[in-house]
């Protein structure tokens, strides 16, 4: 038995996975936009190190970065569920946790897994900007707020850069594993047909496809960003 | 007993050398002085190949190359003739003090360890390092990483030391003690070829002073020649900006 | 099936999830020497511009970052054995663990790659430059000198990495390996306690985690102190 592989299934695959990879897409994008907003001041409270809330805070980034994702999706999905159903009968509602549409939990486990990331990359950023920086800004007056606005922020924004696009590639990739929660995103939809015909190699590697060319196009983006900022950094220079 | 003939270096379109000639005997300490972009780092990055020349050709002592076809044997036979003091020190940053100047002579050139060791520690004592040989770069002061440096250099025992700007990278108070290291081996005898900018060292240690700008040697002399008679108004133009005390004569 | 959740039955599940933490620890050990072989050839393909094997390198790395581990698993899992077959091998009767680790080592070999890479190519030149101006081979100074300040460059990224590949160890059970957390699974499945048998899971992922790091972190600072002379 040779290799027979089929490459007009992997094309029928491909198609299925491309109609959904809007979903996954999305799986990874709503997360990286809540998760800049939210890890952001996250960062800053951990940064001026704010009494309890950083405690708490730094209590939250280590339990994301030491547990599997799969786990925090699993965990998240069932307490979420089953915390839903308790609460439905308690305060008789006549909706149960099945009528939720499970993507919403995708997206709040996901989001909970990518905000830790990325905060950590702006803390990062915003950590590798020269402190005196900071200091010269405040000796001319500028308030908190506003040095962070008008000086900070712009000189992390290059630093952070390539960091945020590695967390938005690892959001991608973690969103292949929504399959354990029944949402249907590019991966499920390509093994789909491969349920019929056994060929789940080339469902596999349609899917793969789809993710690489995914993850090509947001690298050369930022890729192209990072030029873009560069050479504005410079005109500004001269 | 080294002869530099013709030597041309471009990088892309610019000209950085452009025929330079010279030549140095034993036991002279040559100063190179000049403006920033005149090619003096250029030519002395040249003398041991750590930039390619275009064309010319060098003998040192009696091993003759010429620059376009050097062969590797040919620049490791140069390089294990000459030995750099760099400007930013380079010292090995995961070896100490006296493991940094046994370095060369224990991997390049086959030294015994034991008699490497000796060598090193004399060295080191002979720069005034004597309490360092066990530390490591990242824990002494600018000054003292760049006595090591030409400690490590002298133990190679090369025909010719080269200096690229070694004290140009040093707080202001250093500069003194590494100076001073090298007046103290110029003193010994050691051929050595300096590209610096502080004049009064050239003035009281050189033996020939030559001022490079635009990619040539403009003038060449002795220290009183060049800095109280310069002939070229070159010369004096940059004499005068940069040590104004000498405009007029001693 | 009213209570939310019990968390004595998390304390239950210990001993059961521990009993799997050795295959869990196996995976990630035997992995992490196949990721730091493959990564070291890789990098050396990249540093030295290799002709073919560059471009391949260069390709091998964007494919193994750029798509989920759970999908290279399958694909080397199905395809693996189809492409030996063609000539001649039959590995059909090889444990799935066998793939498992595989996939991983040659998942993390690509990110080893890059972070080797850059930690070579970030020694200061003047390093070499000293080297060679005491007259010094090229592999004098790549051995002496440039090595072991990479290595030193290198080794926070790949503890990181590392601590990664112990996370992604969670999702061998999709090929049916009984780790942490197949174990976890099938706890959940039998007596319908799913979440209680995560979380003894999770926590049991974040000690580890700790320690690793905890370990990675003392591994850095004394090699740091043996390599430079410094603890910084």
């Amino acid at each position: 038995m040779g290799l027979n592989f089929d490459i007009n299934f992997m094309f029928t695959a491909m198609q299925q996975a491309i109609k959904y990879s809007w979903v996954t897409m999305l799986l990874a994008v709503v997360p990286f936009v809540s998760g800049i907003t939210l890890g952001t001041v996250i960062a800053l409270i951990r940064i001026y190190n704010v009494r309890i809330l950083g405690r708490l805070l730094q209590l939250y980034i280590v339990i994301t970065k030491g547990t599997p994702v799969m786990l925090q999706i699993l965990i998240i999905y069932f307490a979420v569920i089953q915390g839903f159903d308790l609460f439905a009968q308690g305060v008789n509602l006549s909706i149960r946790s099945k009528d939720i549409n499970l993507i919403y939990i995708a997206f709040a486990a996901l989001a909970f897994f990518g905000t830790a990331n990325i905060s950590e990359s702006i803390r990062g950023a915003l950590a590798a900007v020269d402190c005196g920086q900071y200091e010269a800004a405040y000796s001319v007056g500028l308030t908190r707020q506003q040095a962070l606005r008008r000086i900070i922020l712009p000189q992390a924004l290059p630093v952070a850069l390539p960091m945020l696009c590695s967390n938005l590639i690892g959001l991608v990739k973690a969103s292949s594993l929504v399959f354990m929660i029944s949402v249907t995103d590019l991966m499920n939809a390509a093994l789909i047909p491969a349920n019929t015909n056994y060929k789940y190699l080339e469902a596999y590697i349609a899917a793969a496809i789809v993710y690489w060319i995914i993850n090509i196009v947001i690298e050369k983006i930022s890729f192209l960003l990072e030029r873009r900022l560069d050479a504005r950094k410079r005109e500004v220079l001269v | 007993m080294i002869d530099i003939k013709g030597i041309r270096k471009a990088f892309g379109q610019a000209e950085v050398l452009k025929g330079i000639d010279f030549t140095v005997e034993k036991g002279e300490v040559i100063v190179i002085i000049g403006p920033s972009g005149s090619g003096k780092t250029t030519l002395l990055r040249c003398i041991n190949f750590l930039e390619k020349a275009d064309a010319g050709e060098m003998t040192l002592g009696t091993t003759s190359v010429s620059y376009k076809h050097a062969s590797k044997k040919e620049i490791l036979a140069i390089r294990r003739q000459t030995a750099m003091v760099f400007q930013s020190y380079n010292l090995f940053h995961n070896k100490t003090a006296l493991e940094n100047v046994m370095e060369g002579l224990v991997t390049a050139r086959k030294v015994p360890y034991k008699k490497a060791m000796e060598i090193g520690k004399n060295m080191l004592d002979k720069v005034g390092m004597s309490d360092k040989y066990d530390a490591y770069p990242c824990r002494l002061s600018g000054g003292q990483q760049q006595r090591v440096g030409i400690a490590r250099a002298l133990a190679l025992n090369p025909e010719v030391i080269l200096f690229d700007e070694p004290t140009s990278a040093l707080d202001p108070t250093l500069v003194g003690e590494v100076l001073a290291v090298m007046k103290k081996i110029a003193q010994e005898g050691i051929t050595m070829i300096v590209v610096t900018h502080e004049m009064s060292f050239a003035y009281d240690i050189a033996s020939r002073v030559l001022f490079m700008d635009g990619g040539v040697i403009v003038e060449q002399g002795t220290p009183k020649d060049l800095f109280v008679n310069a002939k070229e108004e070159k010369t004096r133009q940059f004499l005068k900006r940069i040590v104004p005390e000498w405009s007029y004569s001693i | 099936m009213g209570e939310f959740f019990d968390a004595r039955l998390v304390c239950e599940y210990f001993p059961q999830l521990l009993s799997r933490l050795p295959i869990t620890l196996l995976l990630v050990a035997a992995a992490t020497v196949i990721g730091l072989a493959v990564g070291t050839v890789l990098a050396l393909f990249r540093l030295y511009k290799i002709p073919v094997f560059n471009q391949v390198a260069i390709f091998y790395i964007s494919f193994m970052r750029g798509t989920p581990i759970l999908v290279q698993m399958f694909v080397i899992y199905y395809g693996l054995p189809a492409v030996l077959m063609t000539i001649g091998i039959n590995i059909n009767r090889w444990d799935r663990l066998i793939f498992v680790i595989l996939t991983y080592g040659l998942n993390l070999g690509a990110f080893l790659a890059e972070i080797i890479r850059a930690a070579v190519a970030g020694v200061p030149v003047g390093q070499t430059e000293a080297a060679y101006s005491v007259g010094m081979t090229r592999m004098q100074t790549f051995f002496r000198i440039v090595a072991p300040q990479a290595l030193l460059a290198a080794m926070p990224s790949m503890g990181i990495n590392i601590v990664g590949l112990l996370q992604d160890s969670s999702i061998a059970f999709a090929l049916g390996i009984i780790d942490v957390m197949g174990k976890a699974r099938s706890i959940g499945a039998s007596t319908y306690h799913t979440l209680e048998a995560y979380v003894g899971a999770a926590i049991i992922f974040l000690v580890i985690s700790l320690l690793l790091e905890k370990g990675c972190s003392i591994i850095e600072k004394r090699l740091s102190m043996k390599i430079i002379g410094d603890r910084g």
